[in-house]
């Protein structure tokens, strides 16, 4: 017997749901591990157990949504969704309908070799203040330095009144460690994350990956007590993949988001030109040790790898079932949702650049002056293509050569203008976790591409800050 | 039974469950924080109502300390099974800690709470759905008043009933309820080239008095303003900043930077850009600040903090001069300063730290117009793209003004695409020449709208 399964199974073959056009269930039943760590003593360690449903019901066109806590009375929650549907006004939006899919019966078990709630409290506690401890020990000029550790672990389930039936095994985890310091009356700070949604204590663990993170935030810490500021305007640049991976995914993902799409820069531009033809975007459901992976969406849609810019040109949209109708395509998997607390959105996965034929040196060498951005802590788009990303690791290109490291500063532009300003893409490829924010869901994704190179214009460097 | 009863009930039967649960347990010292949600929310999408959502949510979160050492845990149910594997899951995470040698105690209920009007609105708690939905379509309308040209892709109105408990082996026991009515829209305009960012505009209040129509109409002024491309330049000038992007609790300059910057714990830890300030004058004399959460019908107004400590009006800046940070009990116990009544405790990490409860930049004279008829070269920035990748630690920002728009000779004469403003908030801070007199309530901040002098604005 399911804990979660059966009650939704339940509900969903009850009366309750007679006369509506869809009825979609969904619960979690997950606890989370979160621990603080700050100056490598521990601020906090906190368990949390959480266990609830929600129905998201269509009836006559219209959406009602309703959340409970537990597992009890889940009928009850369809009719609370039922009744918000029903008491929205006539002018409200009935024209909704969801395109069809084929009913899936999936049970998606965790895939990680060593459970994240297998792993003693104790033991992820001193890897934590392992690496708090020897970050400050890296240079002693960082003062501070904070950890915050989370994971979640149990189980979620979708239940659909079309027959869908999905059971996840969860195990998500995430850190976000980060290094301060004062150097000649300034302070400075930097920043790292790691994260997975597919394996377990193993991705902190396995090739010196406390290591690695302690030596990137020295590294990063301490070019920012050494950098000199960055000239503001625009400059000829090179782009990391990590970089790349946030314009991918702030200047382009979010634009080709269906809802955002009708609303945004790209709207009347479906298969124009919008950079050259060594330019090609994709999102896909699933790439090795990616963070935006999933194995079916919060619609129960099987998802698909989507190509967002095909050579160039503007290409497919991602979508749930509710635009995939309006648009007349099939849907593209991209129906996600933080938790049973929300509805699910159109949401990104792994966003990335594929890549090029370029090296990084051919990259760099005809460049006399300008910037070479490595890694970011941050970034925000617009529907009118407007991007800003925020940049904490960077470096003066000096002819042809890497030169002094440049304190933290933002970058930003244009889209559709700086798109077609990308004169090389590199040959290479990397990805970066984090979570990305809409309409205030946080959703796990990775974004990634290899090295790209723009020209004078693309970019706009606002100075650091 | 009024469903404010029903949620006062729920919660002070678990805060009682939590202390009965203590003593079986034999748990000595213990804290427990629990709070009891209702929230309606009506959905606009592409300028139409499209959902209805109905959400009840609670949440409850203990601290033990067993001999100096602290650990916690939380749940989302009220029942007694739940609390009693709550504070079992608290007591094994704290014996794998540490004794805190500077542990003092969870706070006692000495002071009494101060008096604090207009928290609870009934008609706020009964807005039903198809109230909220014709409040959703006034808003639009409003917005597309100003022109046709202006559409709505988004947009919610969201009525909250909430209920917030706090308990403690000291003999704190306190209980209150609010209300919140909230409006979101998101407006654009134009189209290809000349199409408008995002334009937000939202509001909030605990009882039914918005100008849901006043909220659309001015979105939609911003998007139609912003389709009439001007060109900016890389300069240093008058920039005048709406209330919105300096105050809004997730991308507001202010808000976002001086929130963590006031913090007691992050100044005494060395984390701030105020560290080792105090008595020192480190803006314009025309700055003060406060965190009041005394206010009456405010939205950050409440009687007692996180922790049930007594909340009260503490000065932070006076004329440009840094005069105190904000604490809570722990933070304010080992520095030595005492609580000012701020603790802030985030329910997801169990972290229970000091943060404004309501930042309150004091307001002057004259509305966001006149201060932009005072500036014969400038910009108007009505959104921070990007504000949230400041630096808290050290000040530092660089930013996206979206919308931003160029005035002239004192008025807005259309929108800049792409215009970057950096710098640092104590740098900004120096350079402000007017504060309005136009308080938006966002909640978490009291914020006018403020006129700056040479801010550095760079474009490509």
């Amino acid at each position: 017997m399911s804990v979660l399964l059966d009650p939704l199974v339940k509900a969903v073959r009850s009366r309750v749901v007679s006369g509506l056009d869809y009825v979609e269930l969904r619960a979690d039943d997950v606890v989370e591990t979160s621990i603080e760590l700050r100056e490598s003593s521990i601020e906090s360690v906190t368990r949390r157990f959480e266990c609830g449903h929600s129905a998201r019901i269509l009836k006559s066109g219209r959406w009602g949504f309703a959340v409970s806590d537990g597992m009890r009375d889940v009928s009850e929650t369809i009719t609370e969704a039922v009744k918000a549907a029903r008491a929205l006004s006539r002018t409200a939006v009935s024209d909704t309908s969801l395109h069809g899919v084929k009913p899936v019966k999936m049970d998606v078990p965790s895939k990680a070799r060593i459970p994240l709630n297998e792993v003693d409290l104790a033991e992820k506690v001193s890897y934590l203040t392992s690496i708090c401890r020897n970050a400050t020990k890296a240079d002693r000029r960082m003062t501070t330095t904070k950890a915050s550790y989370s994971d979640i672990t149990g189980d979620r389930v979708l239940v659909t009144s079309e027959g869908t039936e999905v059971r996840q095994s969860l195990s998500h985890a995430y850190l976000k460690t980060s290094a301060s310091g004062n150097t000649s009356g300034r302070l400075v700070s930097a920043r790292d994350e790691i994260g997975t949604v597919t394996r377990g204590w193993e991705r902190f663990t396995e090739d010196g990956s406390g290591d690695k993170i302690v030596e990137r935030l020295a590294r990063k810490a301490r070019l920012q007590m050494d950098g000199v500021s960055c000239k503001r305007g625009t400059h000829p640049c090179v782009i990391s993949p990590k970089v790349s991976g946030m314009l991918a995914h702030e200047a382009l993902g979010h634009l080709s988001e269906a809802d955002l799409f009708a609303a945004g820069a790209f709207n009347g531009l479906e298969g124009a030109r919008v950079a050259s033809e060594v330019v090609t975007m994709v999102d896909s459901p699933w790439i090795e040790d990616g963070f935006g992976n999933i194995t079916a969406d919060d619609e129960g849609v099987l998802p698909k790898t989507v190509i967002l810019i095909d050579k160039g040109l503007i290409g497919a949209q991602m979508t749930n079932r509710e635009w995939a109708t309006r648009l007349g395509i099939e849907p593209t998997g991209n129906a996600r949702a933080q938790s049973y607390r929300v509805p699910p959105l159109i949401r990104m996965r792994n966003t990335y650049f594929e890549r090029g034929d370029v090296s990084l040196d051919e990259m760099l060498e005809d460049k006399k002056f300008g910037y070479y951005c490595v890694d970011v802590s941050g970034g925000q788009a617009e529907s009118n293509s407007s991007f800003q990303v925020s940049i904490q690791e960077c470096y003066e290109i000096v002819k042809g050569e890497l030169g002094r490291p440049v304190r933290s500063l933002a970058i930003s532009g244009v889209a559709t203008k700086s798109l077609a300003l990308i004169d090389g893409v590199g040959k290479d490829f990397d990805f970066e976790s984090s979570y990305c924010g809409k309409l205030l869901q946080a959703m796990p994704t990775s974004d990634g591409g290899p090295h790209l190179s723009f020209k004078k214009g693309g970019v706009v460097f606002g100075g650091s800050a | 039974m009024p469903k404010e009863c029903a949620t006062e009930t729920a919660v002070l039967h678990v805060l009682d469950e939590v202390g009965a649960s203590a003593r079986r347990q034999k748990v000595a010292e213990f804290d427990a924080y629990a709070i009891c949600t209702r929230t309606r929310r009506v959905t606009v999408e592409r300028e139409s109502v499209s959902s209805a959502d109905s959400i009840m949510a609670t949440g409850l979160h203990v601290r033990v300390c067993v001999d100096g050492k602290v650990g916690g845990a939380s749940c989302n149910e009220f029942d007694r099974r739940a609390t009693a594997e709550c504070i079992d899951h608290a007591v094994r995470i704290a014996n794998l800690m540490e004794s805190d040698k500077r542990w003092s105690g969870f706070p006692s209920s000495s002071k009494k709470y101060p008096s604090v009007s207009g928290l609870y609105d009934t008609s706020v708690a009964s807005l039903d759905v198809p109230v909220m939905s014709m409040m959703a379509e006034e808003m639009v309308d409003g917005a597309r008043s100003v022109s046709k040209d202006v559409s709505a892709p988004y947009g919610a109105v969201e009525s909250t009933g909430r209920t917030v408990g706090v308990t403690n082996s000291s003999g704190m026991r306190s209980v209150m309820s609010e209300t919140e009515l909230q409006a979101l829209i998101c407006c654009v305009a134009g189209s290809g080239e000349s199409i408008s960012p995002d334009c937000e505009e939202s509001g909030q209040s605990r009882s039914c008095d918005l100008r849901v129509d006043k909220i659309g109409e001015r979105a939609g002024w911003i998007a139609e303003k912003s389709t009439h491309i001007m060109d900016a330049k890389t300069e240093e000038c008058d920039v005048v900043f709406s209330p919105m992007s300096l105050g809004a609790g997730s991308d507001g300059l202010l808000n976002v930077v001086l929130s963590e910057a006031f913090s007691g714990q992050n100044t005494h830890q060395g984390i701030s850009f105020l560290s080792g300030r105090l008595g020192e004058p480190i803006w314009s004399e025309h700055v003060t600040i406060n965190d009041n959460p005394l206010l009456s019908g405010r939205c950050g107004s409440r009687p007692f903090d996180d922790e049930g400590v007594a909340a009260q009006k503490t000065r932070l800046v006076n004329k440009g001069t840094l005069v105190g940070y904000v604490w809570d009990s722990y933070h304010g116990s080992v520095s030595g300063e005492g609580s000012t009544g701020n603790a802030v405790r985030d329910l997801s990490s169990g972290t229970v730290g000091a943060a404004p409860l309501c930042l309150q930049v004091m307001p002057d004279r004259g509305s966001m117009k006149s201060l932009i008829e005072s500036v014969d070269h400038g910009y108007l920035v009505w959104g921070c793209q990007g504000s949230h990748t400041s630096n808290t630690e050290t000040g530092g920002f660089s930013f996206v003004a979206s919308p931003g728009l160029l005035i002239k000779n004192g008025e807005v004469v259309g929108g800049v695409r792409g215009s970057m403003v950096s710098g640092n908030v104590t740098d900004l801070m120096k350079n402000v020449e007017r504060v309005g007199a136009d308080v938006v309530d966002f909640g978490s901040a009291l914020m006018p709208s403020i006129l700056f002098r040479n801010v550095k604005i760079t474009t490509g």
